[in-house]
């Protein structure tokens, strides 16, 4: 009975960064790393590198434990975090380029060449890990959170890192956006326009690692993957405008950073990093399916609309050719072309009767004026495009019919012009 | 070091079998550019196995062989599902997925308290191929085959034999239409195979090969052996039949080696024994970057070679038609312009001659060569201003770099263009 309000209590006041000192540092730490990862994972997404990103976190690892087993050699007692991440941060890059460099082979795509170094990167890495295990004696157990992550250990020093670091890429993304986004979406035409296109690439890719490897120690290595990928895969459904994608994102991946550490640490005996992706995971998933325009829920309305719109003009021609009216027991045979039921038939009648495209009197349906001018207006939609295929895409006339079927419905105003003056041109000579 | 057959005949083997099965599938794979769909699998194996310990409550082989099949096939869907309904791109649906997927499987092993269970995700990632022990096996190799093999087998070699079986027959039996719908999807669905089932059959494959190799080694490894032998493979054959039948070879041998390292390796600093399912892997990627340097076929140092050879032959050929057109007097000549490897290339091919040191004269056979090379640059001239329809002041810096070639391809299009069967316009 206690628990569950107790729990509330707790979560709002870490949320609101009102329990402990511990807490808030976590929580401004993942937050802000969770908002510099959903920015520059949009670039990666963009430029089709979303895996890339997999490989460099996956080829991290021979860096970490190789960075360890150095610093053990120069004296240290145990894991310290800057011989790891630079370790880190140079196999990674090692990696990344090893890719690059074997796609431009002509057997080996891109698919494989990150397979490859992904698996080979992290084989050595678990060959140095189990040389570490076996011979040296000292404490190891931090190896482990940059595998998995551990963000609860953070301290004021990384905080001030983590987000002046992430403040950086930030800033850097934003006002660079215009030619970050020139090379993502078109690379070819950025050259020709004159942009340094490698250099950007490289800038790109460098903020993209960078993100990475100061993300390991909170998230690990498996899962920085997808701080970088999922708040940009959500944002992309709610808009497809670049800036805004970027705030998006940026602001999801903050969320998630935010509520994920603040749910980890008010529940015992949940690891941060897999609690991030997890609410990351959720706001896809809420995204996916509620996104306006783009989310499943609009896309399938939008196209449950559609045919409703394309069967109310089917019947609307079907009255057409049979002389705008007909008797309510001939319904069935009117639209047999259609193999519609008659559930389907009464409810199509309904709603056109409602639009007052038809009406009835005395059980015989009839065409109003408004009904006959819209079928009127498909039926020669449906001739000119029949005209224009025959005439000018040289489709024989009897295949025409089924396709001149689907298209009728969603020509433009401009296209039917456009193929009146097309056919009057061409009937001249 | 020597080997002991109760420690080491289960894990050799598995590895073997690991990396022959998966290499199988793994061929296709990585002609049908879903390599990265063995990486997403290979991740999700995690939440499967977990959610499986927590529905049945036992650690019983079975079990967690169906909840990471399950959570394969959903993974092989979702993605798909993604790519389709939410317009996401391939890669990105991938990786959303299986990182979700993962994070899962590790926030599932903390509330579920499995820790106590040897399930934690190390022994998913990293495998535990050295645990494959063989109980009352004989003390040496040689008495192997006296003794009843069968007994106390470990049973992940089981689901390993039958995973390799199933492969096996998979790929004998279908591979006339997995070929088909690997290179050319719309032709196999004109002739009525329908691609995507095929492709359904061969992600289950793929899901059962991962996951009843991780237990042994690892879902590293599994990726490894899914790719790294069928991509160096490539590097040798066009063929598909004969690429298979070399990754099969390649894995075995990388599976043997690789074991054998991660014993031997470590008497060098006297230390215990290194990962096995890391030492392989390491062993399959040294076999790929050497294949890569130095196969006969698509090695970088056959095709340097290759290159330099062409360039040698565009070089001397250059520097013959200089000297016939400058008459071939060798007064005047620049000499010191020119490499002086090329003329020496050129004197020992015995296209020039050189009577005083530093003079050069063409031979018969280098006159002989210039002249065919001004033959072959005036026929592209003529051929790319009336058939390729360049402009005429455009024609000879193009024609320059085509003298070079044998005009044996030229030949072949003016040939189809007198002939009548052939309608002009189209391309030879």
């Amino acid at each position: 009975m206690d628990g569950p309000v107790t729990f509330w209590l707790d979560f709002w006041n870490i949320l609101t960064l009102r329990s402990g000192y511990n807490a808030t540092l976590v929580i401004l730490g993942t937050s802000s790393l969770g908002m510099a990862s959903g920015v520059v994972g949009t670039f990666a997404v963009l430029r089709r590198r979303a895996l890339m990103a997999d490989a460099l976190g996956h080829a991290t690892l021979p860096g970490v434990v190789g960075g360890f087993l150095l610093s053990l050699i120069f004296g240290a007692t145990g894991p310290e975090i800057l011989p790891l991440l630079i370790g880190g941060a140079c196999s990674g890059l090692l990696g990344i380029w090893l890719v690059q460099f074997l796609v431009r082979h002509p057997r080996i795509r891109e698919d494989a060449a990150i397979g490859l170094v992904l698996s080979t990167f992290f084989g050595l890495g678990i060959v140095l890990l189990s040389v570490v295990q076996t011979t040296v004696s000292t404490q190891t157990a931090g190896l482990d959170s940059y595998i998995y992550g551990q963000a609860s250990t953070m301290t004021k020093l990384d905080v001030l890192t983590l987000a002046s670091l992430s403040l950086l890429v930030v800033l850097t993304s934003i006002l660079l956006r215009n030619p970050f986004g020139q090379v993502c979406f078109d690379a070819d035409f950025a050259a020709t326009t004159g942009w340094p296109v490698d250099r950007i690439d490289l800038l790109m890719m460098g903020l993209v690692a960078g993100v990475c490897v100061i993300g390991i120690p909170a998230v690990g290595l498996m899962l920085v993957v997808a701080l970088l990928i999922v708040p940009c895969a959500a944002a992309r459904l709610w808009s497809t405008r670049l800036i805004d994608v970027l705030m998006i994102s940026g602001l999801f991946g903050g969320i998630s950073g935010w509520f994920g550490a603040a749910l980890s640490s008010s529940l015992p005996n949940l690891p941060t990093g897999p609690i991030i992706v997890l609410v990351a995971g959720f706001i896809f998933g809420f995204s996916l399916i509620f996104a306006p325009r783009r989310g499943i829920l609009s896309s399938q309305w939008d196209s449950y609309c559609r045919n409703q719109r394309i069967a109310e003009d089917h019947a609307l021609e079907h009255f057409i050719d049979h002389d705008d009216s007909v008797a309510n027991d001939g319904l069935s045979a009117l639209f047999s072309v259609r193999g519609w039921s008659v559930r389907k038939i009464n409810r199509l009648m309904r709603r056109l009767r409602a639009k007052d495209f038809v009406q009835c009197s005395s059980s015989v349906w009839s065409l109003t004026p408004s009904g006959r001018s819209r079928g009127l207006t498909i039926q020669r939609n449906h001739r000119l495009w029949t005209q224009y295929l025959t005439s000018h895409a040289d489709i024989a006339a009897n295949h025409v019919d089924w396709s001149v079927d689907q298209v009728e419905h969603v020509l433009s105003d401009d296209l039917v012009a456009q193929l009146e003056d097309q056919l009057r041109l061409g009937s001249e000579p | 070091m020597n080997l002991i057959p109760a420690l080491d005949l289960f894990p050799l083997l598995a590895s073997v079998l690991v990396l022959v099965g998966c290499t199988m599938l793994g061929n296709f794979l990585v002609l049908r550019r879903q390599s990265l769909m063995g990486d997403a699998l290979s991740h999700t194996v995690l939440p499967g196995v977990v959610g499986a310990y927590l529905v049945f409550g036992s650690r019983d082989p079975f079990g967690l062989f169906i909840g990471a099949l399950v959570a394969g096939l959903l993974t092989v869907t979702s993605i798909e599902a993604l790519r389709r309904y939410g317009r996401i791109e391939s890669n990105a649906a991938m990786g959303v997925v299986f990182s979700i997927a993962f994070a899962v499987g590790v926030v599932l092993i903390r509330v579920g308290h499995t820790d106590h269970v040897d399930l934690d995700p190390n022994c998913v990632l990293y495998g535990q191929l050295e645990l494959l022990v063989w109980f009352d096996a004989p003390s040496s190799f040689r008495d192997v085959g006296f003794t009843d093999v069968y007994h106390a087998m470990p049973s992940s070699i089981w689901s390993l034999l039958i995973m390799v079986l199933l492969s096996a027959l998979f790929v004998l039996f279908c591979f006339k239409e997995l070929r088909l719908a690997s290179f050319d999807p719309g032709l196999s669905r004109t002739l009525g195979f329908s691609s995507r089932a095929i492709n359904m059959v061969l992600m289950l494959l793929v899901s059962v090969a991962t996951v009843a190799s991780f237990e042994a080694v690892g879902s590293v490894l599994v990726i490894a052996a899914l790719l790294v032998p069928s991509s160096t493979a490539r590097l040798f054959t066009d063929r598909l039949k004969s690429q298979i039948l070399v990754s099969i070879l390649v894995a075995f041998f990388c599976a043997v080696s690789g074991y054998l390292m991660s014993t031997w390796i470590p008497l060098l600093w006297q230390g215990e024994s290194l990962k096995a399912s890391g030492t392989i892997t390491v062993v399959s990627g040294i076999v790929f970057g050497c294949s890569l340097l130095f196969s006969p076929r698509y090695g970088y140092w056959m095709q340097r070679s290759r290159t330099r050879q062409l360039a040698d032959q565009v070089a001397i050929e250059d520097v013959v038609v200089l000297l016939h057109k400058s008459h071939r007097t060798a007064v005047n000549f620049p000499w010191s312009t020119i490499d002086p490897r090329i003329l020496a290339l050129a004197t020992k091919r015995g296209f020039l001659q050189s009577p005083i040191a530093g003079q050069y004269f063409l031979t018969n056979a280098g006159q002989n060569l210039a002249l065919e090379v001004q033959g072959r640059r005036s026929r592209w001239l003529n051929y790319l201003v009336t058939e390729v329809g360049l402009a005429p002041d455009h024609a000879p810096g193009t024609a320059e770099h085509l003298e070079h070639l044998g005009d044996d391809l030229l030949q072949k299009s003016v040939d189809t263009m007198d002939d009548p069967s052939h309608p002009s316009g189209e391309c030879p």
